[in-house]
């Protein structure tokens, strides 16, 4: 398999009047052709500032400390701007959660995909015309010659979610970059686009690297899972595998304190503590002052990331050394 | 009807949208358009469904801020139309509300105790004297403790979770009977929700306390809530036991909202997928004839479309569809076919 993404050892740090948030930090993840690919981990740990280090998107007082990011024999921690503007919506595509914020209220949307196609593939006006119209079908908006006409607030927010997917894979990227696509939607309508999506990914070939908090999303559409904590990944491994073997105490706290639909769950598992600032995260394992199992190096030495035997996960924290 | 605590009879708030005295079209959002409900002491209730069923104007009729169009509230037996001002203050002070957001809902310039103090204060819980104490009480029972070191602070020192406590720690301190909590944990990351949950569970059992618990998310109604119901365009389609509904739904809308929760399984997911509902939800302010799910329902048939089916007893729960089985008779054909290949 080639890889449409590989990072390694990425660190990327947000210099504000505060302080320095470690945002990212010594990260390494790897998207395959067509693989679909999970992100998760909790509110603040660095999802969100990872997937705007691949596009470049990042507030003007973001630095890269180290490592590399490369698609298409690019690197992007030191591609130029010209060369980013084809990545961006070219090579790799990017939906966000709230599409509103990225359509231009003023213009109608088949024009917006349009301009993506123009931008990206050289078409012509009447042929990007018909490619957008194409890719509305494609995302099946039904009744497409209509809504190519629409403003954005004329339409739900299942349907906004769709144009941007559409605009996304209008240019047949290789990698599409979903960052909680659809957590402002119903779950009837996240069914709908989640499904698109895998479809997607069935027919053209495209990769997913999807960047949820929702586990049953991650179970249902992923076949590789990295869990991040605190800037940095703590576990990387199949799909299976994190679900029926965590092996990093935070994958398992994370795991049990999910809740089923189709089961009944007599205690609610507390993770104890809070979550770790990224100003001043704690020395040593990041996780150590919520770890249930924290032993003597946790607090002062930071574990490395190791693979749990042959291929394994990748995990890391000191009970994995303990073992070896 | 009897043990009732609340019931909610038949109730309809529509909005009226203002699209001026002359122009065509603006018809009413008919928000909530006939529901009926029964909550019973010490009962966690939840409402769910899609965005914009309505359920946030239930809870807001419930609390007062917003005006019923038709339809009764009886609570304890009377109905909360006919109160006298004194009455209905208790009435106020009986039924109290938890939001999604504990940012938005808390005053940045308010001490905790502050926040905390002020019902106890209006409501005259409390002699002046016991005011501290009783703070002291109620942050330690929401598990925010040691609670000293938590008065003079003020809301931008605490984390989400810890908000939303105070949140709590306000809507009890009235000494309700009925707690009606609005999407209170959607915001929260998991860890964070589980110490919510927990609260909830303890508050109901310690306090005998009822609360409605309006959601979206059908896993944290599973493990939360014993009775459930579910809601479409201004309408209660199923209602029941929780397990009765999660196990054996007779609705198709409540199959369907099931279906699209995703399970963190990989074993599990994999195999339950394909089943989908196509399209939006229809307009509230124009709903679609007879049953208002007919336009996205797998199964309708003609009837559907004209005739609007009531909530009626099916194995266990009510539910307001004319073909109930209709969904089983498919699933065993897809079985039969199963088991031949
Ligand atoms: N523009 C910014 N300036 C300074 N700090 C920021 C900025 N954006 C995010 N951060 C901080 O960077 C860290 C990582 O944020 P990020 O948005 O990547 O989190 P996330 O994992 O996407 O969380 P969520 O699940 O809530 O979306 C957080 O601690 C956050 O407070
Ligand atoms: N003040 C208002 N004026 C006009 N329409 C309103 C008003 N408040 C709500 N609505 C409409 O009434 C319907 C029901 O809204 P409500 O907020 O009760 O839904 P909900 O079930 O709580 O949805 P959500 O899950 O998104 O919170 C929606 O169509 C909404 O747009
Ligand atoms: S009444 Fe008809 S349309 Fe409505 S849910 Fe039942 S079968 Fe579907
Ligand atoms: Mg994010
Ligand atoms: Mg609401």
């Amino acid at each position: 398999m080639t890889d449409v993404l590989r990072i390694d050892d990425l660190t990327m740090h947000l210099e504000t009047e505060l302080g320095t948030v470690r945002a990212v930090e010594n990260l390494s993840l790897r998207v395959d052709e067509g693989e679909a690919v999970a992100l998760v981990g909790e509110s603040g740990c660095g999802k969100s500032m990872t997937a705007l280090s691949i596009m470049r998107l990042l507030p003007p007082y973001a630095r890269f400390r180290s490592g590399s990011i490369r698609v298409a024999g690019k690197d992007l921690v030191t591609a130029p701007e010209r060369a980013m503007r084809q990545i961006r919506g070219g090579t790799i595509g990017m939906i966000f959660q709230d599409p509103l914020t990225f359509l231009n209220p003023l213009r109608q949307v088949g024009e917006q995909i349009a301009e993506a196609v123009r931008l990206h593939t050289g078409a012509g006006r009447v042929e990007a015309d018909a490619q957008a119209l194409e890719a509305l079908r494609r995302v099946r908006i039904a009744d497409a010659e209509n809504v190519v006409h629409n403003y954005p607030h004329q339409l739900s927010g299942g349907m906004r979610q769709r144009v941007l997917i559409a605009i996304a894979v209008a240019c047949r990227p290789s990698l599409l970059i979903c960052d909680e696509p659809t957590t402002a939607l119903d779950v009837t309508i996240q069914a709908q686009i989640m499904e698109l999506i895998d479809n997607l990914r069935h027919e053209l070939g495209t990769a997913v690297l999807l960047i949820t908090h929702d586990l049953g999303l991650v179970a249902q559409y992923c076949s590789r899972v990295y869990v991040m904590y605190a800037g940095q990944v703590v576990e990387d491994a199949g799909v299976r595998e994190i679900f029926q073997h965590p092996r990093h105490p935070y994958t398992q706290a994370l795991l049990q304190s999910s809740l089923r639909p189709d089961r009944v769950s007599e205690d609610f598992a507390v993770i104890d503590g809070q979550p770790p600032q990224l100003l001043a995260p704690p020395p040593g394992c990041r996780f150590h002052p919520r770890c249930p199992r924290v032993f003597d190096p946790c607090p002062s030495a930071m574990p490395g990331l190791d693979r749990a035997g042959e291929g394994r996960a990748m995990v890391r924290c000191h009970l994995e050394e303990a073992h070896q | 009807m009897t043990n009732a605590l609340l019931t909610i009879h038949e109730l309809k708030v529509h909005y009226e949208t203002s699209g001026g005295l002359f122009s065509a079209g603006s018809l009413p959002v008919r928000a909530v358009d006939g529901v009926s409900l029964e909550l019973k002491r010490g009962e966690l209730l939840a409402l769910v469904g899609e965005s914009g069923c309505g359920k946030s104007t239930i809870a807001r009729t419930l609390v007062g801020l917003t005006e019923p169009t038709a339809g009764d509230i009886i609570y304890a037996g009377q109905n909360v139309g006919n109160f006298s001002p004194q009455e209905r203050q208790n009435f106020r002070r009986s039924v109290q509300m938890v939001f999604q957001d504990p940012f938005d809902s808390l005053n940045p310039r308010k001490t905790v105790f502050s926040t905390i103090a002020q019902p106890l204060r209006i409501h005259k819980i409390v002699p002046r004297a016991e005011l501290k104490a009783e703070v002291i009480r109620l942050l330690n029972a929401v598990g925010l403790s040691p609670a000293e070191a938590y008065l003079g602070r003020y809301p931008h020192q605490f984390s989400g979770g810890q908000r939303q406590r105070i949140c709590i720690a306000r809507a009890i301190a009235s000494r309700p009977k009925i707690i009606i909590a609005d999407e209170a944990v959607s915001a929260l990351d998991v860890s964070i929700r589980a110490q919510i949950l927990t609260l909830f569970r303890k508050l109901t059992q310690e306090l005998d306390l009822a609360s409605i618990f309006i959601t979206h998310d059908l896993s944290v109604v599973r493990s939360l809530c014993e009775s459930v119901a579910v809601m479409y365009l201004g309408q209660v389609v199923e209602r029941g036991p929780t397990e009765r509904v999660f196990t054996r739904p007779q609705h198709p809308y409540t199959r369907a909202l099931l279906q699209a929760s995703p399970i963190a399984d990989p074993d599990v997911a994999r195999s339950r997928r394909g089943f989908l509902l196509e399209g939006d939800v229809p307009s509230p302010a124009n709903p679609p004839a007879g049953c208002r799910f007919h336009t996205r329902c797998p199964i309708a048939q003609p009837k559907c479309a004209s005739e609007p089916p009531a909530l009626r007893s099916i194995e266990g729960v009510e539910a307001a569809c004319h073909f109930p089985e209709g969904w089983r008779q498919t699933e065993k054909v897809s079985r039969a076919e199963e088991a031949v290949q």
